[in-house]
């Protein structure tokens, strides 16, 4: 019986995708079985941040449209012992290549296989939005702290409430720490309050999400930076561990003398 | 005025021509009374081979079909094969469409798919996330990253040729294999095909062993008659 939680925003590019890559990735490095889903038809990535691109044979949208068997779509990635699938979504169809009948039937085939499903959804609320959400049981908000993406995380907050899910939570990411503190942008408490939705972790804005993304290797991988603790704290939360939040001045110091410790090491 | 229907020895065997200016009525009328006459006349105790040639005049396949069923079932003559200087459009179409090479300009971009029943020659770039599908070889002149099909409905013998510095996947007939392009170093490579061998097992060799290796290839893109007899 697998725990399915839906990964959405409502805003495109607050960082849903590598959110699911990553959550994805850290349940995994805990021995915990793991199917990454692509809802994105039409403008999949998650494929691409995995770095498994060019391993994808058949699709979402086959396996709805019963071309191939669900096990033909799974795209095993090889780092991770068995534990990290992905199932892609099309390039080449739309949002309503798959119904929400279709999506419900490839959920349920999935579920006794694996212990966490997540699935990626596309930004918007249309029927992208709805496939992905239709079969979840959990949700996970992701926002950053920009007005625009808390405003249209909210509007999300108030859609799901109508569909029966459990009450979804919320990730804060690309958390710019002295900002926060000098009073610039709303902080995590103030977010976490506004939207009014349990906070289960905040993510530090990395330049190295990115780098580790375009090689293809979830920055989860690398526990040394600060992104990747705020994932694998966010996944210790998910799997019922009482981990306490990281807080914002406790990161300022380190990448401080972080920063010190590389301009000797560059020498 | 020439009969509807003349039975002929020729060298190469017996022949039946049909004029091409009769009316089908009078085709079918003129086979079943020479029909009669060569059980009149009967001295034929083995099968011979039986050639029709329809000169200019197009017979449906309906109307094809039951005259080879009279012929073969109240005479001793086997079908050998049919004969006829025209084609239906539609079949002409189809072997425009299906012989030769396509030779396609064009970038071929994340999403979009370039598909061909033909040999294929792009020239352009694959994106990463496009895909590149013929019946038959591909080449492409450019980067090829993407997915590229050769011989999508099932050839084996289709190759792919590009200098392969990309990352790619590639696939001819049911085989699939992802290619790692070295893109940290500048040298441009030669280009190579990639073949499915004898193993099955995608292998990549020089040009220079094409010929050797695929004896067919340059047949395989013209020649009506060959592709009707692949056809049927």
């Amino acid at each position: 019986m697998a725990r399915t939680i839906v990964v959405t925003s409502g805003k495109g590019g607050v960082g849903k995708t590598t959110t699911s890559a990553n959550i994805g990735t850290a349940l995994a490095l805990q021995d915990k079985k793991v199917c990454l889903m692509d809802m994105d038809i039409g403008l999949r990535n998650l494929d691409v941040i995995l770095g498994l691109e060019n391993r994808i044979i058949y699709d979402i949208v086959d396996v709805a449209e019963g071309r191939v068997k669900l096990h033909q779509a799974l795209i095993k990635d090889k780092r991770f012992n068995d534990h990290l699938f992905l199932i892609p979504a099309a390039q080449h169809a739309d949002k309503d290549a798959v119904s929400e009948e279709q999506m419900l039937e490839i959920v349920k085939e999935l579920d006794p296989l694996f212990d966490f499903i997540i699935i990626d959804c596309p930004a918007g609320i249309e029927q992208g939005f709805k496939n992905a959400v239709v079969a979840a049981d959990e949700a996970i908000i992701v926002t950053t702290p920009e007005n625009s993406a808390i405003r249209d995380a909210d509007r999300i907050v108030g859609l799901l409430e109508q569909n029966e899910l459990a009450a979804p939570q919320l990730i804060i990411n690309r958390v710019k720490p002295q900002m926060m503190l000098n009073g610039d942008i709303m902080d995590v408490e103030e977010i976490t309050q506004h939207l009014g939705i349990p906070l289960l972790g905040i993510v530090f804005d990395d330049e190295e999400v990115t780098l580790q993304s375009n090689a293809g290797v979830p920055v989860v991988m690398n526990p040394d930076l600060p992104s990747a603790k705020g994932y694998r704290n966010i996944a210790r939360r998910i799997l019922g561990d009482a981990v306490p939040l990281m807080s914002l001045d406790q990161q300022e110091q380190p990448s401080l003398w972080q920063k010190i410790k590389r301009i000797f090491t560059m020498q | 005025m020439q009969k509807a229907v003349t039975l002929k020895g020729t060298n190469d065997g017996w022949r039946l021509i049909v004029n091409d200016q009769s009316s089908y009525q009078e085709i079918d009328e003129a086979l079943a009374s020479l029909i009669e006459n060569i059980h009149e006349e009967s001295s034929q105790k083995s099968d011979y081979l039986l050639r029709i040639s329809t000169g200019n005049r197009l017979i449906d396949e309906k109307q094809l079909a039951k005259m080879k069923k009279t012929i073969e079932n109240e005479t001793k003559f086997q079908i050998e094969r049919v004969e006829s200087n025209v084609l239906p459009k539609d079949v002409a179409q189809d072997f425009a469409n299906q012989s030769g090479m396509e030779f396609v300009v064009r970038n071929v971009r994340n999403g979009q798919i370039l598909e061909s029943e033909k040999d294929l020659l792009l020239v352009g770039k694959v994106f990463p996330g496009g895909v590149v599908r013929s019946a038959g070889h591909i080449i492409v002149i450019g980067e090829m990253n993407g997915t590229i099909q050769a011989g999508f409905r099932g050839n084996e013998e289709a190759v792919i040729i590009n200098n392969f510095m990309c990352d790619a996947q590639v696939r001819i007939a049911d085989h699939v294999e992802v290619i790692e392009g070295d893109k940290e170093s500048d040298e441009i490579k030669d280009y190579g095909v990639l073949l499915v061998n004898d193993m099955y097992v995608m292998e990549k060799i020089s040009p220079r062993l094409l010929k050797e290796r695929r004896p067919d290839i340059t047949k395989e893109t013209g020649g009506l008659e060959e592709w009707l007899e692949r056809l049927s």
